[in-house]
């Protein structure tokens, strides 16, 4: 996310995943919708047959998706960029950019040119291993073919230079002028159908709720909207410059546990953790984890099924286990990765103990003391909920409205203002009249919405505005310039605002800078004003080829942390140590050591497989999935497995230089001999949990509570490495050994 | 590691199956063979040793082959209540539950026929419907498994089970093994006669079982030549049929093809055969105990060639997928040439 | 012989005899279209109550890992001509009016000829007594139940769910991601096949028993 909002403004997908049907190129890295999005297969394909759109896929493995692909490129995990820039590097010097869009709407092309200009076809080659003419037909065909889409997830995010990744997509899809027009867009499929919303509402430690950030400001403009006084929220912290300060990630919250707080950002260790709806499985390092685990005072899991937090630990109290009633059992809105909101109904009253999360958040701001707070925003408080809430287990489908229209309220940034719980049901009551391709409404009371009214939905009349930054229809329609993020000038004097004839119709025909407090103006004048005058409450300004504020100003190649090619890490090495990010230490160089390629020569990368999400506490309790896909394994070449004596089905120990008190840590896992890497890489799917290092943990698991199938997680071997910008995991390249067990 | 069910095992799992092909199609045999000695040459001693023999051995071949048929079945009660429930005339379990229905009596009676003496006539009448139906019961046990082709046009679904061969394959080895029981059964007779009745009785049963042995190396030659037959039929036939042809001999089934059948069963009674042939006629040492082996050895082969083509039934002729299908663009050609649009 | 009464929803009680059925039900598995996501899989095992280890419908997949990639979902195929049926000893398979071949779980004794007979290896055959009888043969209904009183418990708990009766499709085809297995009648879904190999511009010929065992296979 970070990345595609430091290029244009929003960070999130650009298009929608119907939208597809209208690509003529479709190029899929770092991502496999074969297994993680299906539904997405059905428009893809339908690209392929009916506009007989180029489908390319670039993946260290030949994954199901490749198997639909018109062309396959492997490339090394870890060299997403030099593949991009080598593309770039074809397209200018073939004259196939668009010379349009680079003009009016982008800053620092010059940057760009410069930067890569390093990338020929040899380098890039060598780099990532795909031959030279696999670039360059792909460089053409994405040329010939607009507009082409570019799809990505993990395989693109998860690595220590993961944003610059992301943004050189951008920056791809800026060259060949495929942004804002129906069939092009950066792509970036996120996880299930609530993701984007939980980023959208806060789920970040370095923001409130909509992406404002925790400075003063965003503060005092929540402050106001649940009508709190600010000095009060200063009060609950202990200090107000920790108040202002990004807090540790899911990714590294551990190390606030384990190491010395002379090395935290803040002065004394975690001593607590609430895991809510979450897998530790699901994290890197996982060995260390489980260290934090075992030394925390209280853990408290939310969940509906018992999740690795609760067995991984080797200690005997203090972990509380909250029954959470599962999206079935409660109504409320998501909104997933085409920013559509989708409203859910309840199908079933919770079950036996379960508690929806919003009785247990209630239940818990009410025996902690601010739950008249928790409940009051400007308009009132929620509806529906009763005097005490002890023993309540769900709240009427009114209290659960009412949050989202604190929500609509307060979430003026990305306009989340239009999707009231009403227009939200009117759609699933008409969701026949929706066309699938631009999933635009066509007659009854919804006529001309789009489904789901993709944010920014700036009214409750807007629409929606399913594919961003479109100049070629009204901002009342859902058109958009790039977001005048950063001022009317970059640092170095030049514009930011969009040139001459690049801004939708109906208003000023060249860029403007954003409308003065359309963000925190919660009676709406602002961005009415900016509505009715034509204009995008958000500005019109130019997307970044540079951008300044953040470490590679320009994205450039650096090797993983775990990279097998030492030479590389000379020529591409990677960032300098980091002393504080989100309140742990973050060192680079210093974790690069080019010795590993020799003791362990195999790539190392995870993944998803179709059967299972995420830690799977859930789906390895489903008995039909598990039939299907029964056991953890390691997905090895041919050559591999026989250069070390295995076979299909042998037992072998997977080793990392990830530290385990000195010893590498290790997972015993079955071999499936496979193709689909190749002979340099192992994969390993991420979904199990109950394993440690060869010891069953099924017996710490509460009676009738285990689920069907225990395995070795991935993560006891996924080692250091993470994101510069945002502290995501590198779970994506690492490196290892591999033993007969 | 998907576990997926793609085409379930039944009857090679349990031993069922072979065994009840293997007894029915030897009781065939036996009927046939003692039909044949009594109505042929029963006047003769040696002959009629060999039919009464025949009829002993073909009751207990073709009650426990039935117990063993009817036991594997999910229902086994209505296995026995098979006129009524069987309604389906065109199917050979259907026929075979009729051809059994008839056989087993018919058998009794022969048996009986001989136990209790009952008049020449009326034992030679049992032995002249005796000796077709015997053949139509080894025969059957072949057109049970091959008739898994019923769709008209010729199409195999198992290309193993070939309604050309396999049915004369398993009457000519019911006769194999009918001989080898009936001269086990010979042998036996004349051994304990040895020890218990008065001298010289025993030399008519063992001469009896060197004529049996005689006639078993005749038909052991037929059922040799009709194997190789097959296979080269199997060998330049369709892609599944020459599948079927590696399975077999070169495959997971090849051991028990080459080692159990064709070298226990076909292979070494032949040359015990001719040695014991050199030695009775050239070196007048007659060893009859040589012919408990190979007595022994044909109805292990027998045996074996029923459990190997039973399990050789889970191979299936392959699905071509569709045409249209490929060539795959930017990827490339079908994995079999000659596939294509 | 045990009477069933089979109640069939297509034809009109006591009304003339059709002597053709208003449809004839079939499945089409588009294998340019099929993922291998396995949703049919378990909706089909959830809808019907599967015990483990049968598979009424199946996912194949052939070169796996490598270009030519290909997989196709294998139900019970609802032959016009089938084979099980005809070799079926005691009459316990049958076809509806509607071309749903179904097994009539009373009748059926367990000799597994039908197994042999199924080029797609369709009937399978449980273990235990999950379906109330020793080993009785078990496959793919077209989520039509079978032959017993529609939406009975008997019917649930021998056969699984009736869509067919509902006027809904079978579970696996209605949770296809990518549309690649259709459900439906035999016209309709040629209309889709033709559509789609139209536009992608092959060659004839999807699926027919020349392609799969014509001279020279």
């Amino acid at each position: 996310m970070a990345g595609l909002a430091n290029v244009f403004g929003f960070g999130a997908m650009t298009n929608h995943q119907n939208d597809i049907r209208h690509s003529r190129s479709v190029l899929i890295i770092g991502m496999n919708p074969a297994e993680n999005h299906p539904i997405s297969m059905q428009h893809i394909l339908t690209a392929k047959e009916v506009n007989r759109a180029v489908v390319i896929s670039v993946d260290p493995r030949f994954t199901k998706t490749s198997a639909f692909a018109n062309k396959y490129v492997r490339i090394r995990s870890g060299t997403d960029i030099p593949f991009i820039y080598g593309l770039i590097n074809l397209i200018l010097a073939n004259g196939w950019e668009d010379k349009r869009m680079i003009q009016e709407r982008t800053y620092d092309f010059e940057g760009l040119k410069a930067e890569v200009a390093k990338y020929d076809l040899e380098t890039v080659s060598d780099i990532t291993g795909a031959s030279k003419e696999d670039i360059a037909w792909v460089a053409k065909a994405i040329s010939e073919n607009r507009p082409g889409t570019i799809i990505w997830a993990m395989g693109g995010t998860q690595h220590s230079n993961g944003t610059a990744v992301v943004r050189t997509y951008c920056h791809l899809q800026l060259v060949l002028g495929n942004m804002g027009v129906p069939g092009g867009g950066t792509d970036v499929f996120r996880g299930h159908d609530g993701i984007q919303g939980v980023t959208d509402v806060g789920g970040g430690p370095e923001t409130l709720p909509g992406y404002y950030g925790i400075a003063e400001s965003a503060w005092k403009h929540w402050a106001k909207a649940w009508d709190v006084p600010y000095e009060w929220l200063v009060a609950r912290f202990k200090s107000k410059a920790l108040m202002e300060k990004p807090g540790f990630t899911v990714a590294r919250w551990y190390e606030g546990v384990l190491l010395d707080p002379k090395a935290l950002g803040q002065d004394v260790p975690i001593k607590a953790l609430i895991c809510w709806g979450h897998s530790t499985n699901a994290l890197q390092q996982m060995d260390r984890v489980k260290q934090a685990l075992e030394k925390l005072e209280l853990i408290v899991d939310i969940d509906p099924f018992v999740t690795n937090t609760a067995v991984l630990p080797d200690r005997k109290d203090g972990i509380y286990l909250l029954p959470a009633a599962t999206n079935y059992e409660s109504p409320g809105s998501a909104t997933n990765t085409n920013r559509d909101l989708q409203w859910r109904q309840k199908v079933v009253d919770p079950v036996w103990e379960s508690r929806t999360d919003l009785a247990i958040m209630v239940d818990l701001a009410e025996r902690l003391g601010f739950r008249k707070q928790f409940i009051h925003n400007m308009k009132g408080d929620w509806k529906g909920v009763p005097a005490s809430v002890k023993d309540v287990k769900a709240f009427p489908e009114q209290t659960v409205e009412d949050v989202l229209r604190e929500i609509n309220m307060g979430v003026l940034s990305i306009g989340y203002v239009g999707q009231t719980p009403e227009r939200l049901k009117r759609q699933q009551e008409w969701a026949h009249v929706f066309e699938i391709k631009t999933k635009k409404a066509e007659g009854g009371p919804v006529h001309g919405e789009q489904w789901g009214l993709p944010w920014p939905c700036w009214t409750d009349t807007h629409p929606g505005t399913p594919i961003l930054y479109r100049t070629d229809i009204p901002v009342s329609q859902g058109g958009l310039g790039f977001r005048a993020l950063w001022g009317p000038k970059a640092p170095d004097g030049q514009t930011m605002l969009a040139g001459e004839g690049a801004a939708p119709p109906g208003g000023p025909s060249a860029g403007y800078p954003a409308e003065a407090n359309y963000a925190t103006d919660l009676t709406l004048d602002a961005i009415k004003k900016a509505l009715a005058a034509g204009r995008a409450p958000y500005g019109n300004g130019r997307a970044r080829f540079n951008s300044w504020n953040i470490p590679d100003p320009v994205p450039t190649h650096r090797e993983p942390i775990h990279s097998p090619r030492p030479d590389l890490i000379t020529k591409w090495p990677t960032y300098d140590d980091v002393k504080e990010h989100y309140r742990v230490p973050q060192p680079y160089k210093s974790m690069q050591k080019p010795e590993w390629a020799q003791q362990y020569p195999v790539i190392l990368t995870t993944g998803r497989v179709v059967e299972f999400e995420g830690g799977s506490a859930q789906e390895r309790s489903s008995q039909w999935l598990v039939e299907l896909n029964p056991e953890m394994y390691v997905e090895m070449h041919p050559k591999l497995a026989h250069d070390h004596g295995l076979r299909h089905g042998d037992w072998c120990w997977i080793e990392s230089p990830e530290d385990m008190d000195g010893r590498p840590s290790r997972v015993k896992v079955k071999v499936k001999v496979t193709r689909r890497v190749g002979p340099d890489t192992v994969f390993l799917p991420f979904h199990w949990g109950g394993v440690f290092e060869g010891k069953s943990l099924v017996n710490k698991y509460p009676e009738g509570t285990a689920p069907y199938t225990v395995g070795e997680s991935a993560n006891t071997v996924t080692t250091y490495g993470y994101d510069r910008v945002t502290q995501m995991q590198e779970t994506k390249t690492s490196l290892c050994r591999i033993k007969k067990a | 590691m998907e576990p997926i069910v793609l085409w379930q095992q039944k009857w090679g799992l349990s031993f069922n199956i072979p065994w009840y092909l293997f007894l029915g199609s030897l009781a065939g045999g036996t009927l046939t063979i003692g039909g044949l000695a009594d109505l042929v040459a029963g006047r003769r001693e040696r002959f009629r040793h060999l039919a009464r023999a025949a009829a002993y051995v073909t009751i207990p071949a073709i009650v426990i082959g039935g117990l063993s048929l009817s036991f594997h079945l999910g229902k086994p009660e209505r296995g026995f209540a098979f006129p009524v429930f069987f309604t389906n005339y065109q199917s050979w379990l259907t026929i075979g539950g009729w051809v059994v229905g008839a056989f087993a009596p018919l058998s009794v009676a022969y048996g009986a026929a001989w136990y209790f003496a009952f008049p020449r006539s009326t034992r030679l009448t049992l032995a002249a419907f005796g000796v077709p139906l015997g053949l139509v019961m080894s025969l059957y046990t072949g057109f049970l498994l091959s008739a898994a082709w019923v769709i008209p046009g010729d199409r195999w679904y198992v290309p193993l089970w070939d309604w050309r061969y396999l049915p004369v394959l398993f009457a000519l080895s019911g006769l194999s093994t009918g001989f080898a029981a009936c001269g086990l059964a010979l042998l036996v007779s004349g051994s304990l006669r040895r020890f218990f009745a008065p001298p010289g009785s025993a030399e008519t049963f063992e001469s009896a079982a060197e004529v049996t042995s005689l006639a078993d190396g005749v038909s052991l030659l037929a059922e040799a030549s009709w194997v190789y037959f097959f296979l080269a039929s199997l060998a330049v036939g369709s892609l599944g049929q020459q599948a079927a042809f590696r399975l077999l001999t070169q495959g997971q089934l090849a051991p028990w093809f080459w080692w159990g059948f064709v070298a226990t069963g076909l292979a070494a009674p032949l040359a015990i055969s001719v040695v014991h042939l050199v030695s009775d006629r050239i070196f007048h040492t007659p060893a009859a105990w040589i012919l408990y082996a190979k007595f022994a050895l044909v109805l292990a082969g027998g045996l074996l060639l029923r459990y190997t083509v039973v399990w050789g039934g889970d191979l299936k002729t392959p699905l071509i997928f569709p045409p249209s299908m490929w060539p795959v663009p930017g990827v490339g050609v079908p994995p079999v040439s000659g596939l294509g649009g | 012989m045990a009477e069933t009464k089979v109640s069939i929803p297509f034809r009109q009680a006591g009304g003339p005899e059709l002597k053709y059925a208003p449809s004839r039900l079939k499945f089409y598995i588009d294998v340019k279209r099929c993922i291998e996501c396995g949703g049919c899989e378990v909706a089909c095992k959830n809808e019907n109550n599967v015990p483990p280890g049968i598979a009424r419908i199946r996912v194949v997949t052939i070169n796996e890992g490598e270009p030519g990639e290909t997989n196709v979902a294998v139900p019970c195929m609802h032959c016009s001509k089938a084979p099980c049926v005809a070799v079926c000893p005691v009459d316990a398979l049958f076809h509806r009016p509607d071309g749903i071949v179904q097994v009539n779980k009373e009748t059926c004794i367990g000799c597994g000829y039908c197994l042999y007979a199924c080029p797609f290896g369709a009937p399978q055959f449980p273990k235990g007594d999950a379906f109330g009888a020793r080993g009785v043969m078990d496959k793919c209904t077209y989520c039509a139940g079978g032959p017993e009183v529609p939406f009975s418990e008997r019917e649930r708990r021998l056969y699984g769910a009736n869509r067919i009766a509902e006027g809904k499709l079978p579970a696996c085809a209605s949770v296809c991601a990518t549309k690649a297995l259709i459900a439906g009648d035999g016209e309709e879904i040629a209309n889709v096949v033709r559509m789609r190999v139209a536009a992608r511009g092959a060659g004839g010929g999807a699926w027919g028993w020349e392609a799969a065992y014509g001279k020279g296979f």
